[in-house]
């Protein structure tokens, strides 16, 4: 069954049992992806795949129901059963989607696969490794071309399709050197459609050469000479994941629950001026898109935080609507922080006592903020010097206590093709 | 029972080749504070096939399990394994194994089920039950789920296999606010099987509730602990994690040939002599295991793995092909997580065996420490220094219980920190609720007993 067709007859079916509203999002993909294990091009993958979701609003209570199966029957099927389970639920004035937002078609990256190119890219990558980074390792590591037609329609008016394709890529690595092992580290990018065929050099996407030369130091590794509390200048892959801690807070679980230090803190200055975040699922400077939301509203860019003012909470349909709030028409997806105006090299410099944070392993972060975690890949810095990397190092600190304690943001930044972040510095972490 | 006759399609395998199809079932229901945010069901089914040439691997899958469909990831499975085989010279083999031939199936056998309705009504009454026993909580949660996981799988060795794997749980939290700021404890409830045979009755969810409870109120007035090598105590309910994080993934062949440290270990000592660690295929001391698995998605036949014995490393986790790499047993391994999703070398059933120490006596011979009672999320790293989340726990005063401590993260150097392990209670817990990543999820079991040892805490 066509994309438009499957979903019309999702729709149709799940309006005729009764549903007050309804959604229908039908998606074909198709995937191609190289895998390294071992230095070595392993595996080839092909994945086909088709999904349908069923979203189903009836008396004010929601249920959805999602499957893979486009035959008549199985659309059937999955409507009653998206209906009975709507049926059961408890009535909630929060349930519902988007209103109609028209009809539209999206487009980005709609070519096929270029399967030789993406084979030689990673045969470059490997060579390059061999001369440059020989005590490297690269594992688990992936390339893949993924191709997506969605259409998903509503009853309230919406009729969204989209094509859209793109290049993913995921590297592992580790280096090591007779019975001696550094940490692993990874990294993921991706890759316009467009430029399959140009020369790119995947050493040279998101940092990758210098986060594998780090790594080929880090097989020696000395722990911290004492503890003290000091400075981090997180990298910009480290920002990123720690990024998703702080849009935890902003999200519907944590402020439903009112227990997020950013409760009732819309338009009130809870960071450094210096910071300024933006999610950008259409930005043109990204590698791929984001065209609407699991609620059915069209994306849009948005600016989270203001020179450290907080503008928008990433709240869903049902939260925002609970909440009295604004929806999310970015779900926090796409993120960029604003550089800086000082070096990378003046920030290190300036550092009394700290730690060159690459990348965190912590436990899930406390109710109020408190996280601890141990410094991997990472450096010691002392007296504006970065000494050494370090091993067994445990940091703790608290995420809303961190927005107040930027004390500096580069003006590099690294992008990955999803997101785009500086080296930012921040005081006040204890360091054991 | 699905039967999806893959042996009718036995005769267009080639080369070593696999054929697998497989449905998967998800159902979800949330409660936050007695309001629904989440009931979301999902199916997805579909058959995949890999072949290997020459060293290299080609797969493919397609979400239509039929004739056509079947003959179309085939023969494209075979096309990606000549492109690379003609690319890449690796001219390795594979070993010849005698297939499975077996089935499991942990779907309820009762004949009256669990509707919808009578779910949402349950975890409601459970909600007003906290509510009308607690009214000091600031937030509760509820979340109910069921996975089901069925597969049929052939290979070219002969193998012809059927599993319906399945697991569900109900958890909840509880939260408070204290001079801190919020604090939250969690409880899992479940097992193997569906929602029939693990949903909690009423009884058990108040004893568990009031435990719960109990822990809340201490947590709210406590501290964060002194960060640094501590001397701790970790609970049974804690080691599974230690076993799955610490030891297992670093002993995980394809690990170990991307550089972990225990490549240089086999054989040697790795930790103190009252440690033995076994990855359990299906049966462990005598019980059904929490995630049983009698055979592969490679077709081989599941065995235990002994990973430590008395303190030395004595062998990797396998798939084929690192097994001859290695010389080293193939013992079942080799899992996939969706039908699109191809085998990777994962555990089943980790553990440290019990010793013979009592845990009060554990306690009582800490002067100053922490008693480590329960986990959140963890991490490996090929160095074999771990991470996990403690969100619970106790100090050590004198050798008696103190104060509860907020959320905190401990670390270790497995290789160095299960040297230090100087007591091995005689019980056993085991969780089977949480979800390993390693490219693709994976259900998993952990467990083991109470460890007294040294690690690194993270606080102020």
């Amino acid at each position: 069954m066509e994309l438009l067709q499957a979903a019309e007859a999702g729709l149709k079916k799940v309006k005729t049992l009764g549903a007050d509203q309804c959604m229908a999002t039908v998606s074909v993909t198709e995937a191609k992806e190289f895998n390294i294990e071992a230095n070595k091009l392993t595996l080839l993958r092909t994945t086909f795949d088709q999904s349908i979701r069923l979203r189903t609003v009836l008396d004010q209570k929601q249920a959805t129901s999602s499957g893979n199966q486009l035959s008549e029957s199985a659309i059937h099927q999955l409507a009653t059963d998206s209906v009975n389970a709507a049926k059961a639920s408890p009535q909630d004035e929060g349930s519902g989607f988007a209103g109609g937002q028209g009809e539209k078609n999206f487009s980005f990256g709609s070519t096929p696969s270029d399967d030789e190119w993406m084979y030689s890219r990673l045969q470059k990558l490997l060579k390059e490794r061999e001369d440059l980074f020989p005590k490297v390792i690269l594992e688990g590591s992936t390339i893949k071309f993924v191709k997506t037609n969605t259409a998903m329609l509503t009853s309230n008016g919406t009729k969204f399709t989209s094509d859209h394709g793109h290049y993913e890529g995921f590297v592992m690595f580790t280096a090591k050197e007779g019975k001696k092992t550094s940490s692993f580290n990874y990294i993921g990018f991706n890759i316009a459609a467009d430029q399959a065929g140009k020369d790119i050099s995947l050493m040279k996407t998101a940092n990758l050469q210098e986060l594998l030369k780090q790594s080929s130091q880090q097989i020696e590794v000395k722990k911290v000479p004492a503890k003290f509390v000091g400075d981090l200048i997180v990298t910009p892959h480290c920002m990123q994941d720690l990024t998703h801690q702080w849009l935890d807070y902003l999200g519907p679980a944590r402020l439903l629950k009112k227990s997020s230090f950013f409760m009732d803190k819309l338009e009130q200055k809870v960071a450094s001026s210096l910071w300024t975040l933006t999610a950008s699922p259409m930005d043109s400077n990204f590698a791929s898109r984001k065209f609407w939301t699991t609620d059915g509203y069209e994306s849009q860019n948005e600016v989270i935080f203001d020179k450290g003012v907080l503008k928008n909470y990433v709240l869903n349909h049902f939260a925002a609507t609970k909440l009295k709030q604004k929806i999310s028409r970015s779900e926090g997806s796409y993120l960029r922080l604003n550089p800086g105006n000082t070096k990378l090299s003046d920030m290190i410099s300036s550092v009394k006592k700290g730690i060159l944070l690459c990348r965190l392993s912590a436990g899930m972060p406390a109710e109020n903020g408190d996280i601890s975690g141990v410094a991997k890949n990472s450096y010691y810095i002392e007296d504006g010097q970065i000494l050494f990397p370090l091993g067994e190092t445990m940091l703790a600190t608290n995420l809303a206590s961190m927005l107040s304690e930027i004390k500096d943001i580069s003006q590099e930044s690294v992008k990955s093709g999803y997101w785009d972040f500086p080296w930012v510095k921040f005081g006040g972490a204890t360091v054991s | 029972m699905q039967n999806w006759k893959l042996a009718d399609y036995s005769q267009l395998l080639a080369n070593y080749s696999e054929l697998r199809a497989q449905e998967n079932r998800n159902f979800g229901l949330n409660f936050l504070n007695g309001q629904m945010i989440g009931n979301t069901r999902s199916s997805e089914q579909g058959i995949s096939a890999r072949n290997f040439v020459s060293g290299c691997w080609g797969f493919a899958s397609h979400p239509q399990i039929g004739k056509s469909s079947i003959e179309k990831v085939l023969k494209e499975a075979s096309k990606n394994a000549k492109f690379m085989a003609k690319h890449a010279v690796i001219n390795k083999t594979i070993p010849k194994l005698t297939g499975a031939k077996a089935q499991i199936d942990l779907s309820t056998k009762k004949t009256e089920k669990l509707d919808l309705q009578n779910i949402v009504g349950r975890i409601k009454e459970y909600d007003a039950f906290l509510v009308q026993k607690y009214p000091d909580l600031s937030t509760r949660t509820l979340r109910c789920m069921q996975q089901d996981f069925i597969k049929e799988g052939i290979n070219s060795e002969g193998s012809h296999t059927y599993s319906h794997y399945a697991r569900a749980y109900l958890n909840f939290t509880m939260g408070m606010d204290s001079a801190s700021g919020p604090v939250e404890v969690k409880e899992v409830l479940g097992d193997k099987g569906q929602l029939e045979d693990t949903f909690p009755d009423f009884e058990t969810f108040k004893r568990q509730a009031e435990t719960a409870y109990q822990h809340l109120r201490a947590k709210a007035k406590g501290i964060a602990p002194e960060g640094g090598i501590k001397d701790v105590v970790l609970s049974s309910k804690l080691a599974g994690i230690l076993a799955h994080e610490a030891i297992g993934h670093t002993t995980e062949a394809d690990i170990v040939l991307g550089g972990s440290i225990a490549a240089d270990f086999l054989g040697k000592e790795v930790a103190s002599p009252l440690v033995s660690l076994v990855d359990f295929a299906h049966t462990a001391l005598g019980m059904q295991a929490p995630m049983p698995v009698l055979f592969d998605d490679e077709g081989t036949e599941a065995e235990d793995t002994v990973i430590i014995e008395n303190g030395v490393l004595k062998t990797f986790m396998n798939n084929k092909e690192t097994s001859l790499h290695f010389a080293q047993k193939a013992t079942g391994h080799a899992r996939a997580w969706s039908f699109s999703d191809e085998p990777l070398i994962r555990m089943r059933n980790t553990a440290i065996l019990p010793g013979k120490s009592k845990v009060e006596d554990m306690i009582a011979s800490i002067d100053d420490g922490y008693y480590l009672y329960d986990h959140s999320n963890g991490q490996a790293d090929s160095t074999s220094e771990f991470t996990f989340g403690v969100p619970l726990g106790y100090e050590i005063k004198k050798g008696k219980l103190g104060r509860a401590l907020l959320d905190s993260t401990i670390s270790g150097v497995a290789f160095d920190m299960l040297k230090t392990v100087s007591m091995v209670s005689d019980e056993m817990t085991w969780v089977s609720y949480g979800t390993c990543g390693k490219k693709q999820p994976m259900t998993v079991g952990m467990g083991g007993p109470a460890v007294k040892c040294k690690v690194n805490i993270g606080g102020k």
